[in-house]
């Protein structure tokens, strides 16, 4: 397919996209009824009264928490194929493999320790 | 294995340098000096740029053909391991470097950046970037009390976030045209997607990959976060962005470009788009950054806008590297490099000195001259090196790119720099006649740790030797590649 028809097929997904929205609203506007009540304003938390505002803070502690997350799943992740395809590849590379894997795990675990010697494992 | 270990020496010396430095602050007390780590950084950097020297000439090709390294790639390798240095040395009398982060981070912001200059695939490419990127986005921030600091360092992720979005999109589009990452296949590939009529998916790529790129090295239009970042971050940490990591930059484009439209890529793309874009780039900094430094009164902001005018003077010798690709091109940018860095962290170490932890506005340095002559000497040279004045490194590095252009025929470009040139010493001279002419009440005499010292004497000799005997530098660096 020639580059310019399929960008053709974008641009017409790109505004029945735009376009789909703002019908639906301004449709739904003209035909559904008007009677707003104080019930219908709040909040909807799964049926429960709300509580508070919703613009609560977040300890900054759920972020260090989140970034400790997110490299041990990475390494997860990094490391499920590497054993996987383990054989494969130390046929082929050699023992060279298992040490890089280890240099990475290695930085990884001075990381944790760093990050515990500096107190982000402690909930005060 | 064992010769791979060998190739990639300087890299893997300075990863241990960090593993032995996050080792050294779990290990130390909170309140101990850190000093021994700064040690460490410093012996990694300078191992690390031992064995860049011992490869010699070796053109060495890793992970196939993703990592490059030869003698014109290792000579940009030291540059770099020699700002880095610098910048180490210099942080030794920096309070923050009570933090073993900080040089960890530094180091990190080196191996990105080595990285960075080896890379030939896109991927490579762009992961060292980040990783150059992310450790001086932490660096900006780190004085954490201070909220100048603070404001720079958001301002630098959302900026940095931005412009490598626009990288990695004008990547994807040179993906798609070639289908490859690697960028000496890619130059072959590009040709033929060029004569299949995708021309202009070729110039979108280009000119998304040129914002990135424009980013990183400061030029205008993509410099409106270098002054605020300038300012707001550690003066240290502002010597390593407007030293290593501006020249970092400028080698990721000239192995972009210069793989992907140099000599042997499709002349057309070159001349008709690749060129005058890098021109107006060029213009617009040597316009811009320095008529705007005329109404700076931040001295850190002045040399942050001074710093976007010498973009504009390097992009001048890029292109002549795309026209003519010969090494005499190579070695004038090469000179203007370490003129460049010479003046530039003399400048900013003279800075810390003066300044202290205030924010340096002109009058800190009124009456200089009679508080400390050495100093205010040594601060003008630096000056007039970056201004261009003869006998100074920065003149001879003006003078050859000034060559290159008239070579090329870039008359009207050639013009603009000299007359850029001309604004510029308004603003250098105004600094040198506020040290000498301009009295001041405050009596103290500035204290000259002896870490900032040693720096400013290396910068000082270096300027003096490189300007009144440039054969000295040509000739290495001619008899080193070629």
């Amino acid at each position: 397919m020639p580059i310019s028809k399929s960008f053709l097929i974008i641009g017409i997904f790109f505004l029945v996209a735009v376009l789909l929205p703002i019908a639906a609203l301004t449709l739904g506007r003209f035909l559904r009824a008007s009677k707003p009540s104080e019930e219908k304003a709040t909040t909807y938390e799964s049926g429960v009264n709300p509580i508070g505002g919703s613009w609560v803070q977040f300890h900054v502690r759920y972020y260090l928490y989140a970034l400790l997350f997110v490299i041990f799943d990475v390494e997860a992740i990094y490391l499920f194929p590497w054993a996987a395809s383990y054989d494969v590849l130390r046929s082929e590379i050699g023992l060279g493999i298992l040490l890089e894997m280890g240099l990475f795990l290695g930085f990884l675990i001075l990381g944790l320790i760093y990050a515990w010697k500096k107190k982000v494992l402690e909930w005060k | 294995m064992k010769q791979m270990a060998m190739d990639l020496s300087p890299e893997w010396i300075l990863l241990v340098g960090i593993a032995l430095i996050l080792i050294g602050e779990i290990l130390l007390r909170e309140n101990s000096s850190r000093f021994i780590l700064g040690l460490i950084a410093g012996l990694t950097v300078t191992a690390s740029g031992l064995f860049v020297i011992l490869q010699g000439k070796e053109v060495i090709s890793l992970f196939s053909d993703s990592y490059v390294s030869d003698p014109l790639i290792r000579s940009i390798k030291l540059l770099l391991i020699v700002g880095t240095l610098l910048v180490v040395i210099l942080s030794f009398s920096e309070k923050l470097a009570a933090k073993g982060e900080y040089y960890l981070l530094l180091l990190s912001a080196l191996l990105g950046a080595m990285t960075l200059v080896s890379a030939a695939e896109l991927v490579m490419l762009f992961v060292s970037l980040e990783l150059l990127s992310l450790s001086a986005y932490v660096l900006v921030g780190m004085h954490q009390e201070r909220l100048a600091s603070s404001e720079a360092a958001w301002k630098y992720v959302v900026y940095g976030g931005a412009s490598s979005a626009f990288l990695l999109y004008g990547m994807s589009f040179f993906y798609g045209l070639t289908g490859t990452t690697s960028l000496t296949e890619m130059s072959g590939n590009l040709a033929v997607a060029f004569t299949n009529n995708n021309e202009m998916l070729l110039y979108l790529g280009f000119f998304l990959i040129l914002v990135g790129i424009g980013f990183k090295i400061a030029a205008v239009p993509f410099h409106m976060w270098a002054p605020d970042i300038y300012q707001g971050a550690p003066t240290t940490i502002t010597t390593f962005l407007a030293v290593v990591s501006k020249i970092a930059g400028f080698a990721f484009m000239l192995r972009f470009l210069g793989s992907l439209f140099g000599t042997q890529g499709i002349q057309s793309v070159l001349h008709g788009v690749v060129i005058p874009a890098l021109l107006v780039l060029s213009i617009l900094s040597m316009i811009v950054g320095n008529v705007i430094a005329l109404k700076q009164f931040h001295l850190k902001r002045m040399l942050a806008y001074s710093s976007i005018g010498h973009a504009g003077y390097m992009i001048i010798a890029i292109i002549t590297i795309l026209l003519g690709g010969e090494s005499v091109a190579y070695s004038s940018l090469y000179y203007y490099f370490v003129a460049y860095l010479l003046a530039s962290t003399g400048t900013f170490a003279i800075l810390q000195v003066v300044a202290q932890d205030k924010s340096p506005d002109r009058r800190v340095l009124s009456g200089l001259h009679k508080r400390s002559p050495l100093l205010a000497f040594c601060l003008s040279v630096f000056l007039l090196s970056l201004a261009g004045i003869p006998f100074t490194a920065g003149f001879i590095g003006k003078l050859t790119i000034l060559v290159g252009a008239f070579g090329n025929s870039l008359f009207w470009v050639a013009g603009i720099m000299l007359l850029t040139t001309v604004i510029s010493y308004y603003y250098y001279f105004r600094l040198i006649r506020q040290m000498y002419w301009q009295e001041d009440e405050k009596a103290e005499k500035e204290r000259v740790s002896w870490s900032a010292g040693f720096v400013i004497a290396l910068t000082l000799i270096g300027t003096f030797l490189f300007g009144i005997m440039p054969q000295i530098l040509l000739q290495g660096i001619g008899s080193w590649f070629m």
